[in-house]
């Protein structure tokens, strides 16, 4: 064997060693340790559900929305944190489960990545809540609820609900039921706020105007019950000062002059007998007997909005209704749904008359210099154990922003407040408040048309 | 034993190259994992970010701050100054 043989041999050796080795550093780069190729993405095991999907402001603000490691989050703290409501807080993997509100209510659409756009404008959504936080707090309230509407198109741009919560704050979820959308959910006696809807029925039927007079004095027995008046009056009225007085023995009396039906009627055109049309959402059924089972005395109460229960919701699109001269449109929530077209109830010179009447009456806690403010105050007795309740009563305002030519209509309810009980005490200044706050947000000042 | 040399020359090479190739995409899934983590870092300071700047300019905030510098509610005396009455 020569000396050349030999290295050929060592080089060989060598190769062989060295493709031995590369062979195995090769097959672990490129086959085990291989970085993932677009083509070998397509998946094997199950398919990861989409994130969950978002709720957003009008102006396009997020309320909720979920990050990359799903979790939920609620930017804007207690900023609607009812009507947002809250789930429970996915670990991971799943898409979480709505609970409460409209994360519970739209979990279908939200848990399949759909993101939703509300109507609600944020500032007046704060307005709305600081006011009506506040006006909890004054009196003492268990709890309260404040909806403004956008009256020519039926848009809720407010749904605040009191005290706040914070639906990103767990801890909250078991105080009470501060976490509860009432607004949407609880049917309550609207009380005296529907003397306005009776008269404008009476006005619209050709039965009544605001000067027919009326006998009333302060009490009046129908079959075993009696009725009483709270505010002390002359016992000659007119249905305009039956209005002002808030009498129930003056709107009972006027309002025999039609019948049940055509009561109950006006209360189907306004939609208070049936669920609002809000696809998706969770409310309330209101509850109202059909006039057949209506004697002279349930009549009477119907009239001034005892015996029957609708929620806030209800009475605000109803009041709506007077603003938007005499047409109902339903309530809207989300940015993208198509307005119903408008259903009309009321003629237009009924309704502005009434407006005229409610700013002309109406208490001077929810007046404000400069301003045309009007609306109609209600104190209703709550059932508890199949019996009105001496002690927890529900105090509201149902109002429009200006009185004539209204922008928004404005709803409040204040269940069992403490002390001052009635809604001119405690529900009208809230309404004051947040006038004065919108007129400050669309930049009028007091005497003048809005700046442009 | 030229010949054995010239294919032991070839496989060799065609080993550098599947090496090459596989120290490559053994760095390409570094800088790829390193990404991820950054762009996970990133997604995290992102929505710490929107949320704190959405806390900061909440609607309820601004309304503390106004009230706080007067603003509202809004006097006579503030409007008067805005549309330049005396």
């Amino acid at each position: 064997m020569t000396q050349t043989s030999l290295n050929r041999i060592w080089v060989v050796l060598f190769g062989l060693v060295l493709y031995g080795l590369l062979l195995a550093y090769g097959a672990y780069t490129i086959v085990l340790a291989v970085p993932p190729s677009t083509a070998s993405r397509a998946p094997t095991g199950p398919v990861t559900p989409p994130l969950r999907g978002s709720l957003y402001a009008a102006d396009g603000t997020p309320l909720a929305f979920s990050t990359a490691d799903r979790q939920r989050i609620y930017p804007l703290g207690s900023l609607a944190g009812q009507l947002v409501g809250f789930g429970i807080v996915s670990a991971g993997s799943d898409q979480g489960q709505g609970l409460e509100g409209l994360e519970g209510s739209l979990n279908p659409k939200l848990s399949q990545g759909q993101s939703l756009t509300l109507t609600i404008d944020p500032r007046v959504q704060a307005v709305a809540e600081q006011a009506l936080w506040e006006g909890i707090a004054q009196s003492g309230s268990e709890w309260g609820t404040a909806l403004v509407m956008d009256t020519p198109t039926g848009r809720l741009l407010a749904v605040a609900n009191g005290p706040a919560f914070d639906p990103g704050d767990i801890s909250q979820r078991g105080q009470g039921a501060r976490w509860r959308n009432h607004a949407f959910v609880v049917a309550l006696e609207p009380g005296s706020t529907v003397k306005v809807l009776t008269a404008a029925a009476l006005m619209n039927e050709g039965l009544a105007n605001l000067n027919s007079p009326v006998w009333a004095p302060m009490s009046r027995k129908i079959d075993r019950w009696t009725i009483n008046d709270v505010v002390a009056h002359p016992a000659g009225l007119t249905l305009q000062s039956v209005l002002g007085y808030s009498s129930n023995v003056g709107i009972s009396l006027l309002a025999e002059r039609m019948t049940p039906s055509t009561l109950y009627g006006y209360f189907t055109r306004l939609h208070l007998t049936e669920k609002v049309r809000l696809p998706g959402v969770w409310s309330a059924q209101p509850q109202v007997r059909q006039p057949a089972a209506w004697g002279p005395a349930e009549f009477a109460n119907a009239s001034y909005g005892q015996g029957f229960l609708v929620t806030p919701l209800h009475l605000t699109a109803a009041f709506n209704t007077l603003g938007n001269q005499g047409r109902y449109v339903a309530p809207q929530l989300f940015a993208q749904t198509t307005p119903t077209p408008p259903e009309p109830v009321f003629r237009p010179e009924v309704t502005q008359k009434i407006l005229t009447a409610l700013e002309e009456n109406n208490v001077s806690e929810a007046r404000l210099r400069g301003y045309s403010l009007g609306g109609k105050t209600g104190t209703a007795q709550v059932v508890i154990s199949q019996q009105y309740s001496r002690e927890i009563y529900t105090a509201l305002y149902a109002g429009f922003v200006p009185a004539q030519k209204p922008r928004v209509t404005i709803a409040i309810a204040l269940y069992h407040p403490k002390g001052r009980i009635h809604g001119s005490q405690v529900a009208a200044p809230i309404y004051r408040n947040i006038a004065e706050q919108l007129f400050t947000l669309w930049g009028m000042p007091p005497g003048q048309k809005p700046l442009e | 034993m030229n010949r054995v040399l010239r294919w032991g020359s070839f496989y060799l090479l065609l080993l550098l190259i599947w090496a090459g190739v596989g120290a490559l995409n053994q760095n390409q899934r570094l800088v790829l994992s390193t990404l991820n983590e950054e762009k996970t870092a990133l997604e995290q300071d992102y929505n710490l970010l929107m949320v704190t700047q959405l806390q900061q300019t909440s609607p309820h905030r601004l309304y503390r701050w106004a009230s706080q510098q007067g603003y509202v509610p809004l006097s006579q005396g503030n409007w008067q100054r805005e549309v330049g009455q005396p």
